[in-house]
């Protein structure tokens, strides 16, 4: 491929250099053009290329707008009338189908008596688990939870991992989950629930619950919890900070199987991977406050091996089930 | 540096006085070539970079990269020529940065890179023009709309459109301002099946 010489910084701002051009267009589109006009018009393109394209592309499509004329006025009543009518919804039911078809989905058998039923996941699996009443609870990689459903209230123990939960609420059979000594009480709502060594973190994204301190011997701290609330809970503290819903939408990717990251240090980056894949990463010394942004499949180790080499240009070394990542030395001598 | 002069065809508006424009080479082929590429190379960029606010820059450099570029010499597989500047492009960023879009190799060849055939994205554009432009208008808020109608199809001018639609002219070049973009967009960013709903 040839040589594209570099454009220097700072480049124009696209959206600024399109409006301009509009303008420009809509001028040489009228009776009124004088060649002094086209004198200035000159001078702003050979301002910058970037000006003379923005007013090819919108000139290209304005002329071939003049295909509308094909249709003229009556047509184009009945294209006015033909409204939207299925966009939305058409999108909609795309996407129910995705979410019924991402993981795989079986329905629990609720016994009348309540009755404990264990459910795991192995590393890089992912479940979703639908009881009777219609909730559903996601299971993320390596993740073990008992579930009992009762007449008269519904518990779930999260004994290790991460898990969201779509409750049905009922207030007649209450919903709990126990986590690191902490109960979650649904009062109708959507949740994740992320369990640590040390800590509990608990993301509220849609209705409202409370999380309450379980243990004997401290102070009871509870903590009502709003859309976009966190709340990171340890034996001792519990601290709330908001996050957008973008923010949660991102820690939620792993429900369509994908890490997201946005400004994450790499040393982060690969205890997130290694959370779902048997090759285990490492990184050494300064290639771990490397940031990385993007959307990854979260059980592709090799692809993002490939990329930590030829892109971040780090040095890989892999040996069994370990994959090593370090910044090349300067002085290399081979 | 050869130049001709380039004529819209003769619908109505078309041969309206200013409409022709001299063009070079370089800018026949970004006009031919390019432009139909756009909506391979939203794809591209939207799937290789996160924050939608900078696509439309991203956009910028690339034209600018392949345009500075053919004005020495025309490329001759002008849609590996595109995508291979955009990936160069966002590997130069990211280097810049030092802030990793992990996927910015996902690979070209998914978007049919390795066959450049001069074919499909000519013909679709060609063929789903006229659907995509009437899908745009559609769109398009209403006083837009029908000042764009009025300019297009009945070929009026600004101030007889003023008239008209009972509003000012600057109002009314803000109208038809904003519908090119809009139409420009349509016909050349936006994917086909997102427009067809």
């Amino acid at each position: 491929m040839a040589d594209v010489q570099k454009t220097s910084f700072p480049m124009p701002d696209a959206t600024e250099v399109e409006a301009q051009a509009a303008d420009w267009l809509d001028r040489r589109d009228r009776d009124d053009w004088t060649p002094e006009l086209q004198a200035e018009m000159d001078a702003w393109f050979a301002h910058s290329s970037a000006n003379r394209l923005a007013y090819l592309r919108l000139y290209a499509a304005w002329t071939e707008a003049n295909r509308l004329a094909a249709l003229r006025r009556p047509r184009l009543e009945r294209i006015r009338n033909v409204g939207r009518k299925f966009g939305p919804t058409a999108i909609k039911v795309a996407a129910v189908l995705i979410v019924g078809g991402a993981a795989g989905v079986f329905t629990l058998k609720t016994p009348k008596a309540p009755q404990i039923a264990t459910y795991s996941t192995p590393m890089g699996g992912r479940e979703t688990l639908k009881l009777a009443d219609g909730s559903e609870i996601e299971l993320n990689t390596d993740t073990v939870v008992r579930v009992s459903t009762g007449s008269s209230a519904r518990k779930v123990w999260l004994d290790r991992g991460e898990a969201y939960f779509q409750i049905q609420h009922n207030a007649a059979r209450p919903f709990t989950v126990f986590a690191n000594n902490h109960r979650i009480v649904d009062l109708g709502t959507k949740f994740l629930v992320q369990t640590g060594p040390e800590s509990l973190r608990v993301s509220l994204v849609e209705g409202r619950a409370r999380v309450e301190t379980q243990s004997l011997w401290n102070t009871h701290q509870s903590a009502l919890l709003a859309p976009g609330d966190v709340v990171v809970a340890t034996a001792t503290s519990m601290s709330l900070e908001k996050k957008t819903a973008h923010v949660l939408r991102d820690e939620l990717s792993w429900r369509r199987g994908m890490l997201i990251f946005d400004r994450t240090p790499l040393a982060e980056v690969v205890k997130q991977f290694n959370r779902y894949n048997a090759t285990k990463l490492a990184v050494n010394g300064r290639a771990g406050e490397i940031k990385i942004d993007g959307t990854f499949p979260a059980n592709n180790v090799d692809d993002f091996l490939h990329i930590a080499r030829d892109v971040l240009g780090l040095r890989v070394v892999r040996e069994g089930a370990v994959a090593e990542l370090s910044e090349k030395e300067l002085l290399q001598h081979r | 540096m050869t130049e001709r002069l380039l004529i819209g065809d003769d619908c109505a508006g078309a041969n309206r006085p200013g409409t022709e424009m001299v063009v070079s080479e370089a800018d026949d082929w970004f006009m031919r070539e390019v432009l139909p590429l756009e909506t391979t190379l939203m794809l591209y960029l939207r799937q290789n970079w996160r924050k939608r606010a900078d696509i439309a820059d991203l956009r910028q450099e690339v034209y600018m990269r392949v345009y500075e570029a053919a004005q020495k010499q025309i490329p001759e597989q002008a849609k590996a020529f595109v995508l291979m500047t955009a990936r160069n492009m966002l590997i130069d960023r990211v280097r810049a940065e030092r802030v990793i879009p992990i996927d910015v190799v996902n690979d070209l060849e998914a978007l049919g890179v390795a066959s450049d055939q001069p074919g499909p994205d000519h013909t679709v554009l060609a063929r789903d023009a006229l659907r995509r432009l009437q899908a745009a208008l559609e769109h398009l808020p209403n006083r837009e709309r029908e000042a764009i109608v009025f300019r297009k199809l009945d070929g009026l001018s600004r101030r007889e459109i003023a008239t008209r639609m009972g509003v000012s002219e600057v109002t009314v070049k803000t109208h038809i301002t904003r519908g090119m973009r809009a139409l420009a967009d349509a016909l050349f960013s936006e994917r086909p099946d997102l427009r067809k709903k």
